[in-house]
């Protein structure tokens, strides 16, 4: 029973949730450290975040449809990114790229918050038979 | 609580860059200050900056809940400057040696406005995340308020 009510699209959110929350932290760490010299920029990594954001429960319907990776364990994870430093320094912090990654993560937070109250809306109009 | 670590990961970021400000002024302050407790003029100072790894009670929270398991940044250390002070030639000045020269602290006038504006810049970054961070927050206090 609470499966049916809760399950579905609640832990995918919530997942989705504390991944933007786990990708605020990297994004501040990296903001943080900007004059660091040395520093190498963290990221959260969004393919391994979006396959895990895929519940089991999915299945192709159709033989021609793209096959389905089954779910890691972890839901994200935090990566030393690898690319070539912005600085004489070996900082690779771009703070332009990092406040573009920040206004996205806020939107995209905003976003699933209000898919989760939406949902909650539903249930209660549910639970009260639509009426008052 | 991943939201509540990105607000203190930001603050680090705000007290080492504030720190930093607070060098740059001492600096400014002293281009022309010949004397110095330790003797000689004065040396300029540079605050060392450091990515803060974690610490026993965020290796614990990590274990607990999956987290960035990071802490921002902090100063490990405010240094001299090793380069040589500057020789400038004033007859009347008090701490002028035998030829004429007095030495004037190793402070450049335009690093320092330089290091000031990055400092400032980085500083703005930092409250704009912290920014984010509390909207964010928020924002899932009203989850199922009006529900």
């Amino acid at each position: 029973m609470t499966d049916k009510l809760f399950g579905g699209h609640y832990p995918l959110l919530k997942r989705a949730l504390h991944a933007c929350a786990l990708r605020q932290e990297a994004i501040a760490h990296n903001l943080a450290n900007v004059n660091t010299p040395g520093y190498r920029r963290v990221d959260v990594s969004f393919e391994e975040f979006l396959r895990a954001a895929q519940p089991s429960s999915l299945r192709t319907t159709h033989p021609r449809h793209f096959a389905l990776s089954p779910s890691p364990a972890r839901s994200s994870s935090v990566q030393p990114d690898t690319n070539a430093p912005m600085r004489a320094d070996g900082n690779t912090v771009d703070i332009d790229y990092e406040m573009a990654q920040l206004a996205e993560n806020t939107i995209r937070f905003q976003a699933l918050s209000q898919m989760v109250s939406g949902r909650y809306q539903s249930l209660k109009l549910v639970i009260t038979g639509g009426g008052r | 609580m991943s939201l509540f670590n990105a607000l203190r990961i930001s603050a680090s970021g705000l007290t080492a860059e504030r720190l930093r400000l607070d060098v740059i002024a001492d600096n400014l302050a002293n281009v022309h200050t010949t004397r110095s407790a330790a003797g000689g003029p004065y040396r300029r100072k540079v605050a060392i900056l450091q990515e803060r790894t974690e610490g026993f009670g965020d290796l614990l929270s990590t274990r607990a809940t999956p987290s960035a398991g990071r802490g921002g940044v902090r100063v490990v250390a405010i240094a001299e400057d090793p380069t040589p002070p500057q020789r400038v030639y004033q007859p009347g000045h008090p701490d002028a040696d035998a030829e004429g020269y007095v030495l004037m602290p190793n402070v450049n006038v335009v690093t320092e406005m330089v290091d000031l504006i990055t400092a400032t810049r980085a500083y703005e970054a930092n409250v704009t995340a912290m920014n984010a961070a509390k909207q964010m927050a928020l924002r899932t206090l009203d989850i199922g308020r009006n529900a």
